[in-house]
């Protein structure tokens, strides 16, 4: 449930320049703990970008991410998803080689103990590998289970259709067991259906797993079905904030969305 | 008397085997979870007293909706060792049906898996004021659900175990005093005419029927069962259970419906309970696949699959099979046979029993053909089985001899009917229907049209209501030549009419998977069922099933037009019943104006077609369809 004093995320007066872009100009936003906050507005108008400054990706040029209470605009990718940061993608990345046993596996790597001397050792003695292997299949089996993906559990990814493939990218995610989940557009090229069960997955998620969720979104029926509060971004400026209601009759929303009528 | 209910057997087997066998399995998390008789016990003992807290009395009935899952089962069991009446509603069922089997059965307690069957259960939770309890059993996504009706499956059961402290040996009690003529499971006819009907069966009469189940192979400890056709049908219960619990049997569930496949060939059953839809399947998957494998396993499927046939045959006439096609077969066994049993998960199997509608004998004996004990096993939920093929007397285009106890014989208007000792009770709460099923001596009327044959068995043609008449009076049975059709890969239902008009035409509904793997191998592209159903290459192959059928049946019977569906067959839209069972009435008044046009001298039709989604919705479709004339003159 939200909690209204206690604030998950804090983005301060973010500004990234690509050359002469100016993707971002000066966003500022919250995401309190335990909200599902989307993203919305039209193409190209930076959500990602938020995203990709979020978990290291990019690095603005001023600007300041706090992520439960610590800074971390300047730490590489790899750190902030230790803090429990965890995210989808747009055009799905996973690895479409493996299965999706081994590509959810590859989610819980920060929680193997392995390291070098650990896997020459693991040679000589199995034991210890073969107990963190159970240990680390079984919390992979609940997220299988939780997603619904055991028909395509031992199938390679580059075989999956779509639609799942957006599941297991998300399991991924969720093998990270984060504190804050980002998905970027998790219901692009669905259809009703897939986007109804994918809906109620996050919900679900919100439910079980992870109690604060970043979404970017385009389908306007979903965003306004499941989040708490709606962020509107145009030409990288944040345009509106506030709850689903307030925002299907923000002035400013209804410009960037549906133009002036002015030639 | 010990051992002469559900109950009192339910709980011997349980003390005897206790923590020392698994009775069940249920494969979670990648991994088959075993549960023991003691578990099974436990959970169902505890789980029925917990019931009983809440307000359940021996005679209640409790309606159990979800997938085969151990704890149906454990449900199941609580309900009747508590002396009460378990129903099931099957899972896919829209609010409206669920309502229909809760209100008719008078259910006090609903059992559901999950949270999609609670938020239907909620959705009519108004119209069903009866219901105590709606108890569920996966807790997944309802964690914020705070209708005070709700609970928790483990909550019941440790209820229960808090009860029994108080009431020590209630139970056992109940299951001492229970008596084989008391009711002990109420199942709902799929429906195929008017509402569904629940027919009522006790001690007896399941305990007969699992009996005649169990003839061709005695269950024993050692067997082990994958339970994944609905448990709403029933047939289950009637039939399998109480031979497992006798017999001491383990039972297996599915990780998922979607995983049947393969979890079946990682247990690889060595007793089936069939139907001939899911056989046809099977036959087309090999059809399939083989065309699709490599040069040596097509030469070897087509060179030693004529010899199967052959030795079937054989067989199946009692012959005596010489050393010469022994050997042959022995080797086909070896290289085809054996690898295609491994695949249908057939390796274990000891006893195949087909029950529910008729079959194509080409289906039949390709089973034989693979080495298969198969059994043809006829009779409806309110009486069966009442015949069966015998061991050395079996004969693929009948359905066996009267089994032990039963009776059969056919009335002057064609009818079988049936009596034997595995008649149920009577419909629940109807006795008006039970007057016109069964008679004053106790005939069951079954409703088909059959004879006997020379050799006394039975053959049964098909519905009495569905037999047509062609405008010169030539008699056809539609579900026959619907069956031959059935037969071919492509094509996954048919509905064949004719009924006083001047021939037989077809509407044919096309196997996806199959065609659409087959338009891939031939290069035509196609991008959704309907575009693909339309294709003129589709068309011109299945003509070609349809003009080898034709060679097959008699002249006047011939299909002589037909068209191509732009839609599957659903249950959804109340065109087969849940137990995918062809809905004749619905789907001809659906397809009315189509049928018309196959009699008319139109070439093509357009559809206008009503689909029912899951949560009531509707949308309307718009298709043009082409009409096909197959004009194969007599020879």
């Amino acid at each position: 449930m939200v909690s209204e004093d206690k604030t998950n995320l804090r983005l301060e007066h973010l500004h990234l320049n690509f050359g002469g872009v100016r993707a971002l100009v000066d966003v500022s936003l919250e995401v309190k703990d335990g909200e599902i906050l989307s993203i919305i507005g039209p193409n190209g108008a930076g959500k990602t970008c938020i995203l990709n400054c979020i978990n290291g990706f990019y690095r603005p040029q001023s600007g300041n991410i706090y992520f439960d209470g610590g800074n971390i605009t300047r730490l590489p990718s790899h750190r902030i998803a230790r803090l429990g940061i965890a995210r989808t993608f747009q055009n799905i990345e996973l690895f479409t080689g493996l299965s999706v046993l081994d590509n959810l596996l590859a989610g819980r790597h920060f929680y193997m103990a392995g390291g070098l001397a650990g896997s020459i050792l693991g040679g000589i003695y199995f034991g210890k590998a073969h107990k963190e292997e159970v240990e680390q299949r079984r919390v992979i089996e609940e997220i299988i289970d939780f997603l619904e993906i055991e028909p395509i559990r031992k199938q390679i990814v580059g075989t999956v259709p779509y639609g799942l493939r957006k599941r297991v990218e998300l399991g991924r995610a969720l093998a990270l067991q984060p504190k804050l989940l980002l998905m970027d557009e998790p219901m692009a090229g669905m259809n009703l259906e897939e986007k109804e069960d994918m809906a109620r997955f996050i919900l679900d998620i919100y439910e079980e797993r992870v109690n604060t969720i970043v979404l970017i979104e385009h389908d306007m029926g979903v965003v306004m079905d499941i989040s708490h509060r709606v962020a509107v971004l145009d030409f990288g400026r944040k345009i509106a904030e506030g709850t689903p209601s307030e925002i299907k009759t923000n002035p400013a929303v209804i410009k960037a969305y549906l133009g002036t009528g002015k030639i | 008397m010990p051992g002469d209910t559900i109950s009192k057997l339910f709980k011997r087997t349980c003390e005897k085997y206790w923590d020392k066998k698994v009775a069940l399995r249920y494969k979670n998390l990648g991994v088959w979870q075993p549960y023991t008789w003691k578990d099974w016990w436990e959970q169902s003992k505890y789980f029925a007293i917990g019931l009983m807290s809440l307000g359940f009395r021996p005679g209640d009935r409790i309606t159990i909706i979800g997938d085969n899952e151990p704890e149906w089962y454990f449900a199941q069991f609580a309900a009747i060792c508590a002396g009460g009446i378990p129903t099931g509603a099957y899972q896919d069922s829209h609010p409206q049906e669920i309502k229909y089997v809760i209100t008719q059965s008078g259910s006090s307690f609903v059992v559901v898996e999950d949270q999609e069957q609670v938020d239907k259960t909620l959705d009519i939770k108004d119209e069903i004021p009866e219901v105590k309890r709606v108890i569920y059993w996966d807790p997944k996504g309802l964690r914020f659900y705070d209708d005070p009706i709700l609970m928790r499956f483990d909550e019941v059961v440790k209820l229960g175990r808090e009860y029994e402290n108080e009431h020590p040996g209630l139970l056992e009690q109940i299951i001492e005093n229970s008596g084989a003529e008391d009711p002990v499971m109420l199942t709902y006819s799929s429906g195929t005419t008017g509402l569904p009907k629940g027919i009522v069966h006790n001690s007896r009469s399941v305990l007969a029927a699992s009996r005649c189940w169990d003839l061709p192979s005695p269950t024993g400890e050692k067997d082990e069962f994958v339970s994944f056709f609905p448990l709403a049908y029933g047939a289950e219960l009637l039939y399998a259970i109480p031979a497992f619990v006798k017999g001491g049997a383990t039972v297996n569930f599915p990780e998922e419906l979607e995983t049947v496949a393969t979890d079946i060939r990682e247990i690889g059953p060595s007793k089936s309970s069939t139907a001939p839809r899911l056989l046809e399947n099977e036959v087309s998957f090999v059809q399939v696949k083989i065309a699709d494998a490599s040069f040596f396993k097509r030469i070897a499927y087509q060179l030693f699959m004529p010899v199967g046939y052959r030795v079937a045959r054989m067989k199946l006439r009692n012959q005596k099979v010489n050393l010469f096609w022994w050997a042959v077969y022995a080797l086909g066994y070896l290289l085809v046979f054996r690898p295609i049993k491994d695949w249908l998960a057939y390796s274990g199997n000891r006893a195949m029993l087909i029950g529910g509608a008729s079959m194509a004998s080409e289906v039949f004996e390709f089973f034989v053909a693979l080495g298969i004990d198969a059994r043809m096993m006829y009779g409806m939920i309110e009486c069966t089985p009442t015949a069966m093929h015998m061991k050395g007397d079996i004969d693929p285009e009948t359905s066996g001899v009267p089994t032990p106890g039963s009776e059969l014989r056919i009335s002057e208007g064609g009818e079988i009917l049936s009596r034997g000792p595995q008649r149920m009770l009577g419909y629940y709460n109807n006795p008006e229907a039970t007057a016109k099923l069964v008679d004053e001596k106790g005939w069951v009327h079954t409703s088909d049209a059959g004879f006997i044959t020379e050799r006394g068995h039975l053959v049964c043609i098909d519905r009495l209501a569905d037999l047509g008449t062609l405008a010169d009076g030539t008699g056809f049975s539609p579900s026959y030549i619907e069956n031959k059709l059935k037969f071919s890969p492509y094509i996954r239902d048919a509905i064949v009419t004719g009924d006083n008009r001047e021939f037989v035409a077809a509407l044919v509904s096309i196997d996806f998977p199959n065609l659409g793997k087959w338009a891939e191998v031939h290069r035509i592209p196609y991008t959704t069922f309907v575009d693909l159903s339309q294709k003129p290459d589709v068309y011109d192959l299945i003509k070609k099933d349809v003009v080898s059928i034709n060679r097959r049946l008699p002249e006047k019977q011939r299909i002589r037009r037909f068209a191509l569906l732009h839609k599957e067959l659903d249950a959804d839209d109340a065109e087969l019943t849940r137990t995918r069972k062809l809905r004749r009435k619905e789907v001809s008044q659906r397809y009315h104006d189509m049928i018309e046009a196959l009699y008319s001298d139109k070439m093509e039709y357009t559809a206008e077609a009503k689909v029912t989604y899951r949560d009531g919705r509707t949308a309307t479709i718009t298709t043009k369809i082409q009409i096909a004339s197959v004009e194969d003159k007599p020879r």
